[in-house]
């Protein structure tokens, strides 16, 4: 399998503290990968030295098969980026900001641009800075989307966005490009959402990368059981009083041990629900 | 380049503000024109100076705001990922930014300057002493500096990194490190090379910061304060290093050693001794001018400090033993303070901190143990003790110059040359004092009265007899008399049948006087007794011009002689001659061609002593290799002292 992304050990520290350590993560090409963490988990950190924006303490990041903080320059032609801050300029306005990217990206398509604005209805004489908050992210989005990325990098896209603009960005837009087969990463809080699309996820708690796996497997592998004593379980991440008898949360469940629970209350778990195991206080994967 | 102008234009268009802002501004020089209180003066002059202090005051003002923005407020803002995220190199965002506000800076400058000066050209010559071509070039190296700086220090100071204290620490050290480099270039008063190695020092700095900026970029990207430390070390590194190759540099200016010669200046020779000091312009060393003593018998040297520039020869004591220079004790350069060598095997030089303004003179005694400064007051100095034995003010009266010379260690004796204001008073008086130190008091112990429009003094070897050379005498007046150097008595007036050049005079073993005339083809020597007496006279055929070197035996006199064009040529040696002349015969001893001399009567350092001295020591010539040579007129062998072509005179 061809990994568009490689990120091996990599740490990041500012001065004394450790924002990420010695996280490695391997996104596949075309999938839909989704970092998740609470904030200052670290992920912001990783995703700027995996755009080579920054570079790492320790470790590496390859695009492409090529290190990232050498040929930034290069990869950045076929990485599109919608960051978690708006960062175009405020005074610009949104046909300015198209036309310079017109002039640095190779495969830059304006009319793709033009018509995603008109969806998003935003007008292209518009200052950036005057743009709501969600308004920026599309435009972002759309800057992102008009440069034919071959991946697209989305560092908490739905930040701002109402509702509707949520379920258009995770529907039509990541379900559209995982259907062109462009590979999709990002990181969001938004676990709903991603959880009918993601292929892969990863969760970073305090820095490091503490689960990494499909999401169909690892959804298969956590159940909820309530049974009378939490010892009956085994691979318990948490575990908490349930009525007169005990309600847990196990990493390891699967048909080999299914009758082992044939007693027991068996309910599988959302997204939301394994992150907040894992990532809660105590949680482990 | 497709990027930086992508971000330069972006840029532009960003701040295009600010060129709205010039326009407008642009208009205020023709309206103050309009003020009430302003109509009395020329309106082209208003307009000229009005614009040129609210453009260069707009440029510079801008040109911080910019520097202090254009990457330091993009990275605290967490908006230079912008760039980032793009395909665009490091080297493209910083050259754009920069471009893109140079850009800004001048045509602002041009938007509210250019308008002005074209109406108001003439007022602009007229009033201000500054070619248009300079002015523009100061403005726009000045906006460069300070939007390069600007942004150094807003990249520190943004970071709120303790880093900050590391730039300051090495701000310390650099700008320490360039003094260093600079200081000795400017105590060995090589100012035109200073300022070389000061100017490229700067323009080192200039390039480092576009180089910092660049690096910080490459390096540092979004994050601020990796930012902040890949431009401090790019910079700081990059300095030291230029700090390194300038002072490898200057290390090598002044390793330079007396073979590095390429023309000399100065040649001071004492009568006595193997020591000599040479000063010249040493090989691809700019106005530094290496001054160096060096044993003519062994060919050891040091260098000195070098005061050609201050007209402070270096000079000798009267026995040989003792050279003596000033250097500076300020880091301007402009205070002094007198040095002094033993030239005895393993003496240091003493720092006598007794001081010497530029361009004044001194004496010292034979041993050298003590020395008169001659300022606004006489002072005069124990060297050993580093006392101030006493000191007088000199009268200054109708004076037109003052001798002296230690008689002895506790007298000074000074010479005191006076006539009327007016120049073309023939009336002149010779008036001898002597300073008491040990009693602190001053005494006129005699004086005469010569005619003429000028004096010439000279004295024998231990300054019992003077002889005062007439320039243009009244008619039935000596051209040289003789007079006793304690009572300024009349020994013998000269009845020479003509005038006598300078320096072309001498006792001879306080029994014989020399007097060299030159002719326009032929030259004569005569010799007198000291009571006026012609003994006997040498004609010298082809000689157009002599020069006396000294007395380097008893009764025998060294002469220098030119024959060749009326325009005397230095540079072509085979005019030239040297001869021993032995007073007691009137005739040639010994003579050898091809020398011209560097020593001799010409050379008096900034001494103000008249004696002298019989020569013993080999004199020294420039041969005709242009090589420094010592010729003994005792067995006639000539000794290399300095390399072929390192000796042209200047």
């Amino acid at each position: 399998m061809t990994h568009v992304i490689e990120v091996e050990a990599l740490t990041v520290r500012y001065g004394k503290r450790t924002a990420v350590e010695r996280a490695s993560l391997a996104i596949p090409a075309g999938s839909v990968y989704a970092l998740l963490g609470r904030n200052g988990a670290g992920k912001s950190s990783l995703v700027r030295c995996m755009l080579g924006q920054q570079k790492p303490s320790e470790g590496h990041v390859t695009l492409f098969g090529r290190d990232v903080w050498r040929d930034r320059e290069e990869l950045m032609q076929r990485v599109g980026i919608v960051s978690e801050e708006a960062d175009a300029p405020p005074d610009m306005r949104v046909s300015a900001i198209a036309k310079f990217c017109a002039r640095v990206y190779r495969a830059w398509q304006q009319q793709a641009f033009d018509s995603r604005l008109e969806r998003f209805g935003i007008t292209p004489s518009a200052r950036f800075g005057n743009l709501s908050k969600g308004q920026k992210k599309q435009v972002s989005l759309a800057l992102a989307l008009a440069m034919t990325p071959e991946l697209i990098v989305l560092d908490d896209p739905t930040l701002g966005l109402d509702v509707v603009a949520r379920k258009s960005l995770f529907e039509e837009v990541i379900g559209e490009l995982a259907e062109r087969g462009i590979t999709v990463f990002l990181t969001t809080h938004d676990l709903a959402g991603i959880e009918t699309l993601a292929d892969r996820i990863a969760i970073m708690k305090n820095g490091r990368v503490v689960l990494e796996e499909e999401l169909e497997t690892l959804k298969s592998r956590f159940r909820r059981i309530r049974t009378t004593s939490a010892a009956d379980a085994e691979g318990v991440v948490t575990s908490r009083k349930w009525g007169s008898g005990a309600e847990a949360i196990v990493s390891n469940y699967d048909d080999a041990n299914a009758e082992r629970y044939a007693s027991a209350e068996v309910a599988a778990l959302s997204l939301e629900e394994i992150f907040i195991a894992v990532d809660g206080d105590g949680g482990v994967a | 380049m497709n990027g930086a102008i992508a971000v330069a234009r972006r840029e532009i268009g960003e701040k295009a503000f600010v060129l709205i802002a010039a326009c407008v501004l642009a208009l205020v020089p023709f309206l103050v024109v309009l003020i009430p209180g302003v109509r009395q003066f020329d309106s082209h002059q208003v307009i000229a100076t009005t614009a040129a202090f609210l453009s260069v005051g707009f440029a510079w003002g801008l040109a911080v705001i910019l520097g202090a923005t254009v990457v330091g407020r993009d990275l605290t803002e967490r908006r230079l990922s912008f760039y980032f995220a793009r395909p665009i190199s490091a080297a493209a965002i910083w050259f754009g930014k920069m471009a893109a506000s140079l850009l800004l800076v001048l045509a602002s400058f041009t938007i509210l300057f250019g308008p002005a000066i074209a109406v108001a050209m003439r007022a602009w010559r007229k009033s201000w002493d500054i070619e248009l071509r300079f002015f523009l070039g100061g403005v726009i190296g000045i906006s460069i500096v300070l939007l390069l700086l600007a942004h150094a220090l807003s990249t520190m100071v943004r970071s709120r990194s303790p880093f900050v204290l590391f730039d300051f620490a090495m701000l310390i050290v650099i700008v320490l490190g360039t003094l260093g480099v600079i200081l000795p270039l400017i105590s060995a008063f090589a100012h035109n090379l200073s300022i070389v190695v000061a100017s490229a020092v700067g323009a080192a700095f200039i390039l480092a910061m576009i180089g910092a900026g660049w690096y910080q970029l490459a390096a540092g990207r979004v994050e601020r304060r990796q930012s902040h430390r890949a431009m401090s070390l790019a910079l700081w590194s990059s300095m030291a290093g230029v700090l390194v190759l300038a002072g490898i540099f200057v290390a090598w200016v002044l390793s330079a050693k007396p073979s590095d010669f390429v023309s000399l200046h100065d040649v001071e020779q004492p009568a006595n001794g193997p020591w000599i000091v040479v000063g010249g312009e040493a090989k691809h060393r700019l106005d530094f001018r290496p001054t160096f003593l060096i044993n003519t018998d062994d060919g050891s040297s040091r260098r000195i400090g070098g005061t050609y520039q201050l007209g402070m020869d270096a000079f000798f004591s009267g026995d040989g033993k003792t050279a003596g220079w000033v250097t500076p004790t300020s880091l301007r350069a402009d205070r002094f303070e007198l040095v002094l060598q033993r030239l005895t095997p393993g003496a240091k030089s003493i720092e006598t901190g007794i001081p010497v303004r530029p361009f004044s003179e001194l004496s010292i005694t034979d041993d050298g143990s003590r020395v008169a400064t001659f300022d606004e007051t006489t002072a005069i100095w124990d060297v050993a003790q580093r006392k101030l034995l006493g000191s007088f003010r000199l009268p200054r009266e109708r004076v037109r110059r003052w001798l002296s010379f230690f008689s002895d260690a506790r007298h000074l004796r000074l010479i005191a040359v006076l006539a009327d204001e007016d120049r073309a008073s023939r009336d002149h008086t010779i008036r001898i004092l002597d300073y008491d130190i040990a009693r602190r008091a001053l005494t006129v112990l005699g004086e005469t009265h010569i005619m003429a429009r000028n004096v010439g003094i000279s004295a024998n070897a231990d300054g019992s007899l003077l002889i005062l050379r007439a320039y243009e005498t009244a008619p039935g007046h000596p051209f040289i008399r003789v007079i006793d150097g304690h009572t300024a008595a009349a020994v013998a007036d000269i009845a020479e049948p003509g005038p006598v050049p300078g320096g072309l005079y001498r006792i001879l073993s306080n029994r014989m006087l020399a007097v060299a005339k030159n002719g326009d083809r032929d030259s004569v020597i005569r010799f007198y007794t000291l009571d006026g007496t012609l003994q006997r006279e040498l004609p010298l055929p082809g000689v157009n011009r002599m020069s006396v070197i000294g007395e380097v035996a008893p009764g025998k006199l060294l002469v220098d002689a030119y024959r060749g064009p009326d325009v005397m040529r230095r540079d072509q040696m085979k005019f030239w001659s040297a001869m021993v002349i032995d007073s007691s015969t009137g005739s040639i001893v010994t003579r050898t061609n091809g020398l011209w001399p560097v020593s001799g009567d010409w050379y008096s350092g900034f001494s103000r002593d008249p004696r002298r001295h019989l020569v013993t020591a080999p004199p020294i010539f420039i041969d005709e290799n242009r090589a420094l040579v010592s010729w003994n007129p005792r067995t006639n062998a000539r000794k290399i002292i300095l390399p072929a072509g390192s000796a042209r005179p200047q």
